[in-house]
């Protein structure tokens, strides 16, 4: 395929993080083909409405929907959106869920490095604890784990903490990540990969 | 009606020429008028576009030789050819009157403004001397003596009260304005009159105000550049006055729709070119006139690599998507409305931060009424 265009539709605006991850994985596979990348903005609470919107406002080749899949299982998430995808595609867009499990942020405890870097302190000294990548997809705290890993690894007095952006975080981890290739292992990301893959096949036979 | 293009290549830290080329594609009026897709008048078409050499080749370039060639306007006219690698600078800046065409275009190109408006030039004093053909330079140095010449050439007072008017409508209470000689040291000085009767010159003048009339003298130059580029003309003014300095923009640029064509005392072809980052400005302006830049990825088959340029989106449904100027080779795709009507909003929730007490934004009053505004 020439190029490609996608649009990311998430939960959250930190959820933008996962298009560092969505832009290592297309590299990754297809490294010949470009790709225009886009966050929508939207404030419909909804998601048939933000689905419906996102390709009204932002068209694209392939839209993801990102839902984390919190309690629920993935298969139920994945008919969610599907469901709502039957009746807002417009013209011949694809549309491939991103469903991590538990949450975004599990996808982001895979390097100490990177947490590091977010925590503004690249030689901190503290040992960083990640779970087991076999036990990620298990894990029940994967949020306040990533931020308490960034403030530990701050290793700052309390009141020197304002230097760090909690907010702003999960960026700051996603763009220090080179790869994101550990992933792999985890069932969630494997469906998503698998999806994708078949996906861009399909748009590149036409 | 002449095509420039020019390729460089930086190689090994070194600037190069890889391609030079100044062509007329079109050889005559309908067929210029045809490719030229912005809406025009056929008063100021035919005013612009008749006219040129016989020829239509001016600088070319051949690869196979690595040379670039510089030709007369005439067929049979002598050619200059410069081998690629020694050239220093390109082959236009080099052009001399013999070859009238490339001539022309260099002279125009040179006239092309980048105006970097300093404050502390714009409130100095000029020297009398300097009146004689003084233009305003890129930083608005000699403000003041080319107030003066332009007063002088023009109806004095009409000149001034235009000044006034202009100026009127971003700050209040203006009586007059005047570029006074100071007989003593010979110094020119421009004064701002108040109704109030404070007299304020150039060096206690504001920024903005100063800005605002460089602005406005420059509509009344016709002997100014005709292209004018200003970085953020929003910087300093007042969001509600933002509208007042893009008309005055406008009135720089000459309306090509304009049935009224005086040759002798207009500049036909004066364009203005802005950046921004302000919302308030891009809502004002014309739709075709906003051209969005953005970083996009492409894929170089020559040397296997992706890699990224900018590229320049316009709006859907204006003249710009709806034609495909044929030296691009690339399609050009619209601005998708979701960033366009994101950034217009201007908010940004990502980067938002909770503060301990209610934002202007989150006060009641506000929340409830700010619709009706």
């Amino acid at each position: 395929m020439n190029e490609l265009t996608y649009t990311l539709l998430a939960d959250g605006t930190s959820d933008r993080a996962l298009m560092h991850i969505i832009n290592w994985l297309l590299n990754d596979l297809f490294p010949k083909m470009p790709i225009t990348s886009r966050f929508a903005t939207l404030l419909n609470r909804k998601l048939d409405e933000r689905i419906e919107n996102a390709i009204k406002f932002y068209p694209c080749d392939v839209l993801f929907v990102h839902r984390d899949a919190e309690n629920e299982s993935y298969e139920k998430r994945k008919n969610e959106i599907e469901r709502f995808w039957k009746d807002a595609k417009m013209n011949n867009e694809r549309m491939i869920p991103i469903i991590p499990i538990r949450i975004t942020e599990t996808w982001f405890l895979i390097n100490e490095q990177a947490i590091k870097l977010a925590s503004g302190n690249p030689n901190s000294k503290i040992k960083i604890n990640l779970p087991k990548i076999s036990e990620l997809e298990k894990f029940k705290t994967p949020k306040e784990t990533l931020f308490n890993l960034i403030r530990e690894a701050n290793d700052s007095k309390k009141r020197n903490m304002k230097n760090l952006d909690l907010n702003n975080c999960r960026q700051r981890v996603a763009e220090n990540i080179e790869s994101f290739a550990l992933l792999r292992e985890l069932s969630s990301f494997q469906k998503f990969e698998h999806l994708l893959q078949n996906t861009v096949f399909e748009l590149s036979k036409k | 009606m002449v095509t420039y293009i020019l390729v460089l290549k930086y190689v090994d830290e070194d600037v190069f020429i890889e391609k030079e080329e100044l062509i007329s594609q079109y050889s005559n009026f309908p067929d210029r008028k045809k490719n030229l897709f912005f809406e025009k008048s056929s008063q100021w078409a035919n005013a612009v576009l008749k006219g040129g050499a016989s020829t239509n080749k001016f600088i070319s370039t051949d690869k196979e030789k690595q040379t670039i060639n510089l030709y007369q306007d005439k067929r049979g006219g002598r050619q200059y050819t410069y081998p690629m690698k020694k050239l220093r600078r390109t082959v236009l800046s080099s052009a001399t009157a013999e070859y009238p065409t490339a001539y022309v275009v260099k002279k125009e190109m040179m006239s092309w403004m980048i105006l970097q408006l300093e404050v502390s030039d714009m409130r100095k004093s000029d020297d009398f001397e300097t009146r004689h053909n003084a233009t305003l330079s890129e930083t608005g140095k000699y403000l003041a003596a080319t107030a003066y010449r332009l007063a002088l050439e023009n109806d004095n007072d009409k000149f001034y009260q235009t000044l006034v008017n202009k100026l009127s409508a971003l700050v209040d209470n203006i009586k007059s304005i005047e570029v006074e000689k100071d007989d003593k040291r010979s110094f020119l000085t421009l004064f701002l009159k108040f109704r109030d009767g404070m007299e304020l010159p150039a060096r206690y003048l504001s920024d903005g105000t100063l800005r605002f009339l460089a602005l406005a003298v420059l509509v009344q130059d016709n002997k100014s550049g005709n292209l004018i580029c200003l970085e953020e003309p929003e910087n300093g003014i007042h969001p509600a006055k933002i509208i007042t300095v893009i008309n005055l923009l406008r009135d720089i640029a000459f309306d090509t729709k304009s049935k009224e064509i005086d040759l002798l005392n207009e500049n036909l072809l004066r364009q203005v070119i802005i950046n921004t980052h302000s919302p308030l400005v891009v809502r004002e302006v014309p739709e075709s006139n906003v051209l969005v830049a953005e970083i996009k990825e492409y894929f170089d088959e020559k040397y296997d690599t992706k890699y990224k340029a900018a590229i320049f989106r316009p709006l859907n449904n204006t003249w710009r998507t709806n034609c495909i100027p044929e030296f691009y080779d690339y399609k050009v795709r619209a601005l998708n409305l979701g960033t366009l009507l994101a950034y217009l909003k201007g908010e940004n929730e990502e980067n938002e931060v909770k503060t301990k007490e209610k934002k202007v934004k989150e006060r009641q009053d506000v929340k409830e009424n700010l619709k009706l505004f």
